[in-house]
């Protein structure tokens, strides 16, 4: 088992495969503990079908990188469904629905009456589940991915509590002086980017995971803020590196698996959680 | 505090334009060759002098090794999982001259084409990954022709394929990667 490691870890893409999928890990970890929070644990399948819906749009109009279209499109769909916050008229879980299914059928839609490639079917299999995207990332893209992992940690560093007060509680942080819809701004911007590179990583569907399973699980273990934020941090990580790993070894698509290997850890936390009289 | 913050956004701003290449797909020869494997492999045609084969195939289950083995092969692909090598072979065709004149192992089945204007048939070893939704050609030429058509498998048999890899161009631009001198044994 060692010995494969090892072989599979001489090839660059292996290694890039790692790094960005652990940063990836990282990064979406933070903000998903915001996230669960706020109840918007769906906002990241929400957005990643937009952003499907974006690429769909993009390949049609065969653009060099659907990456141009994607961001920009995905940014504002976050914005407009965070930035509202409380008091918007369609409420979280209703507009999130709203704009995620309707962004997969028009794009699923669009790329079966304008097929751009004669496998239209493995494309969207391939950017649904992200089978094989985080293996084919170049060494310009995981620097470029370095670079957003540290400016979104420097960003939750610096913004901690800034962060804490629009998640718990808008109305007094607006009382106290707080821009909240600066910070929701920033927030929805953070997610969205976060989203477009991380459906590299487990691709459209599975996305939600990557919030979602590091955050409920730390729940299971701390109650704090930021003991849940730090060990939703570790748990990811431990389930991206675990989950690649693993995918080199069974020889299994690497999203699903990491999603595989977060949903045990849950398991285990709650366990341990219950044993320790936290679960 | 609030003079950093804004920094911060506006170079956050500033990397959000940059990051638009994060995980971004090049057009490269992959998707060229994903999309256009029939019209390059037709183009092959402007590239043989007077090699014309018009004997009708009989496809048979045997399959001998043929041509002069390879000294020694840079990149083995068949101790890889078939998601990994598909990846890999992505990566090939993304940055084909870093792999010129290595050779090259690989898994997979046998399929062949033949041009119906010259009766010239081409070779390719299908590599899946490990969906199987997605699966690339990877053509190759025998070392000799003996073998080939009378003694070529049936569509489908696994086989293993040792070549030298490269990187060809087509008349009409297109771009397609080869594996010459190949040899390929069933598996």
């Amino acid at each position: 088992m060692i010995e494969t490691l090892q072989e599979y870890l001489q090839y660059d893409f292996v290694r890039y495969a790692l790094v960005v999928g652990v940063l990836i890990a990282l990064c979406s970890s933070l903000l998903g503990v915001t996230l669960v929070l706020k109840r918007y644990s769906f906002i990241g399948d929400g957005l990643a079908h937009v952003a499907f819906g974006a690429m769909a749009i993009a390949s049609v109009l065969q653009m060099t990188s659907f990456t141009y279209l994607m961001l920009p499109v995905t940014v504002l769909a976050a914005v407009l469904l965070l930035r509202t916050g409380n008091h918007a008229k369609i409420k979280g879980d209703a507009a999130v629905a709203m704009i995620s299914v309707a962004s997969l059928a028009f794009g699923y839609m669009l790329m079966n009456i304008l097929p751009t490639s004669p496998n239209v079917s493995g494309d969207v299999c391939v950017t649904l589940f992200g089978s094989t995207s985080i293996l084919t990332l170049k060494k310009e893209d995981m620097i470029l991915c370095i670079l957003l992992s540290v400016l979104v940690l420097l960003f939750f560093i610096f913004f901690y509590h800034k962060i804490f007060d629009v998640t718990f509680d808008e109305d007094f942080a607006k009382a106290s002086g707080t821009k909240v819809n600066t910070y929701n701004t920033l927030i929805a911007i953070i997610i969205a980017v976060i989203i477009v590179v991380s459906m590299n990583l487990v691709g459209s569907l599975l996305i939600s995971a990557l919030i979602i399973f590091p955050a409920l699980s730390a729940m299971r273990l701390f109650k704090s803020f930021k003991g849940v934020t730090i060990c939703s941090a570790v748990i990811s990580v431990l389930g991206a590196v675990f989950g690649i790993l693993a995918s080199i070894l069974m020889g299994t698509p690497v999203g699903s698996t990491i999603v595989s290997v977060d949903v045990v850890l849950f398991f285990l936390c709650r366990i341990i959680g219950r044993i320790g009289g936290k679960g | 505090m609030k003079r950093v913050g804004k920094l911060l956004i506006l170079a956050f701003m500033a990397l959000c334009l940059g990051v638009m290449a994060c995980g971004k797909k090049e057009e490269s020869g992959f998707q060229t060759n994903k999309n256009s494997v029939d019209n390059v492999l037709k183009a092959r045609v402007a590239k043989e002098n007077g090699e014309t084969t018009t004997q009708a195939a009989e496809t048979t289950n045997s399959l001998e090794t043929i041509g002069s083995t390879t000294p020694g092969v840079d990149l083995d692909l068949t101790t890889m999982t078939p998601g990994y090598a598909y990846a890999q072979i992505y990566n090939i065709l993304g940055e084909p001259e870093k792999y010129l004149d290595q050779v090259i192992k690989l898994d997979g089945s046998f399929t062949y084409y033949q041009d119906e204007k010259t009766g010239i048939y081409y070779y390719a070893c299908l590599l899946m990954d490990s969906t199987a939704c997605c699966s690339y050609p990877f053509q190759f030429t025998p070392v000799e022709s003996v073998g080939y058509p009378q003694r070529m498998p049936e569509v489908g048999t696994p086989i293993t394929v040792v070549g030298t890899f490269e990187f060809c161009k087509a008349e009409n631009g297109s771009t397609y990667a080869n594996l010459k001198e190949a040899k390929a044994t069933l598996k």
